[in-house]
């Protein structure tokens, strides 16, 4: 580097208008503009995307309902998914359960708990409880539930191992290329429908799962939609 | 030149210390950068609305609403030649007959409309039992158990936690849940009993007449007479 230098500034042979130091300038400037631009291009790359700005976004619930206790075959109690968000497989929205889903078997188990307070003002006073929501896309993006689990898309593809999380929290990115991944190569995901809920299954081996993805996406005549139509209105 | 590659060291390890990098979690909304009709004002499912004093985007219905068809349908619910199924077909809806008598048996007409405006048979087959089961393992197997015996996780916990709970819990095997006609059992699932909450709001009619079918055949596996299981199928049952 020094003797580059030297060698950008030696005596000219001719006398020189500019200072000397300017005869090497042009290549430092060079310098410094490509190491500025991979530093740039290492931050948007970084930063700039879903999965810096929404995976992992936590918020606190108003009612701390444990995921990893309840739901899932691996859990405590092995709820099904589907006992609490219960309309996935019939309507285009996954529904947060009401207050009296809660109920069902919170009435009977600690329904005085203080954790339970809200839920239990809930089922008393039909007042909301205000979840939040961490799944978001943007509300131009029509994403129908029942039409990919009723078609061996399971809920991990996009919601993780919820069935692991105690505070669910976003997982995957759930931005546009996130989902042309699945609807370009669905037989990478698709799995049987007795499987949907269990989070946790995985085919025997990645050859295996290609197989009988491809089968599936024969046999249920799966074409996921690539145009624009397909999810914006 | 160097001076400047320090400010940008400086800099960058700055932004990294102040960014994190991807993966870590947070309570905070995420951030849109361009945030161009991401969020519209209009209505959604479950979604909040200040308008309404209750703060919820659905209205119930008005008093004294008449049902035509669901918000799952909608084609059908403006259809000029709609009718209404549940109407021509009460006792699938209600498990009851013309007198309020539980019916005996599985309702003859379903809720399915035929071209002609008859009403569609109704079959207990093996696609009515596969529906049933898969209904009844995640609605029904919780508390009554995969069996129907009453052993599901609630007892199990109960049992854990000292709860009342594991009192209440229904044994369907039990000669009085099998003297039920079908109607009544129909009845329970779409509208509680004693502890037990209504499940009308999670299973349609049709569904609710799958688990009664599927949890008769529950019944009749755990009362089987030995002389009628298989020899290969004896063999292996302890």
């Amino acid at each position: 580097m020094r003797k580059l230098l030297a060698f950008l500034n030696r005596p000219a042979s001719r006398g020189n208008f500019a200072p000397r130091a300017a005869n090497s300038a042009p290549f430092k400037i060079l310098v410094c503009l490509l190491i500025t631009g991979v530093v740039v291009v290492a931050a948007v790359n970084e930063y700039a995307t879903n999965k810096y700005l929404n995976v992992g976004y936590t918020p606190d619930q108003p009612v701390a309902f444990d995921h990893s206790f309840h739901a899932g075959p691996d859990s405590v109690l092995g709820l099904d998914c589907r006992y609490c968000h219960n309309f996935v497989e019939k309507s285009p929205h996954s529904n947060v359960p009401t207050a009296n889903t809660c109920w069902n078997c919170h009435s009977i188990v600690k329904p005085d708990s203080p954790a339970l307070a809200l839920v239990k003002k809930s089922v008393e006073t039909g007042e909301a409880i205000r979840w939040v929501k961490v799944h978001k896309v943007p509300d131009y993006v029509y994403f129908p539930h029942s039409v990919h689990v009723n078609r061996g898309v399971s809920c991990v593809e996009c919601h993780g191992r919820i069935d692991q999380q105690v505070v669910v929290g976003q997982q995957k990115s759930l931005n546009m290329s996130f989902c042309l991944d699945c609807h370009r190569n669905p037989e990478q995901v698709l799995r049987p429908l007795d499987k949907i809920t269990d989070l946790g299954y995985k085919a025997a081996t990645p050859a295996d799962q290609v197989k009988q993805g491809t089968k599936f996406v024969h046999d249920w005549k799966i074409n996921p939609p690539q145009s624009c139509s397909g999810c914006h209105r | 030149m160097s001076r400047y590659l320090a400010f940008l060291a400086v800099a960058t390890l700055a932004l990294v210390s102040f960014l994190g990098f991807q993966g870590k979690t947070s309570k905070d909304t995420p951030v849109m950068v361009f945030d161009d009709m991401d969020y519209q004002a209009k209505y959604k499912p479950q979604g909040e609305n200040r308008f309404f004093a209750d703060g919820r985007d659905a209205r119930p219905p008005v008093a004294g609403t008449v049902a035509r068809g669901d918000g799952l349908a909608p084609l059908t619910v403006f259809a000029a030649d709609y009718r209404r199924a549940e109407s021509l077909n009460p006792s699938f809806v209600t498990g009851k007959d013309a007198t309020g008598a539980f019916l005996a048996a599985f309702p003859a007409k379903s809720l399915a409309l035929l071209p002609g405006g008859e009403l569609a048979p109704f079959r207990v087959d093996a696609r009515l039992l596969e529906l049933g089961r898969a209904k009844y393992q995640v609605y029904c197997a919780v508390c009554h158990g995969a069996a129907a015996d009453g052993n599901g996780i609630m007892k199990v916990r109960s049992a854990v936690e000292g709860d009342a709970a594991i009192a209440t819990i229904a044994n369907l095997q039990a000669p009085l849940f099998r003297a039920y006609p079908h109607g009544q059992i129909y009845d329970v699932i779409a509208n509680g009993k004693n502890t037990m909450q209504p499940y009308g709001d999670k299973l349609s009619p049709e569904e609710r007449w799958a688990v009664v079918a599927y949890l008769r055949a529950l019944q009749l596996s755990q009362a089987m007479p030995a002389d009628l299981v298989p020899a290969a199928v004896k063999a292996t049952v302890k």
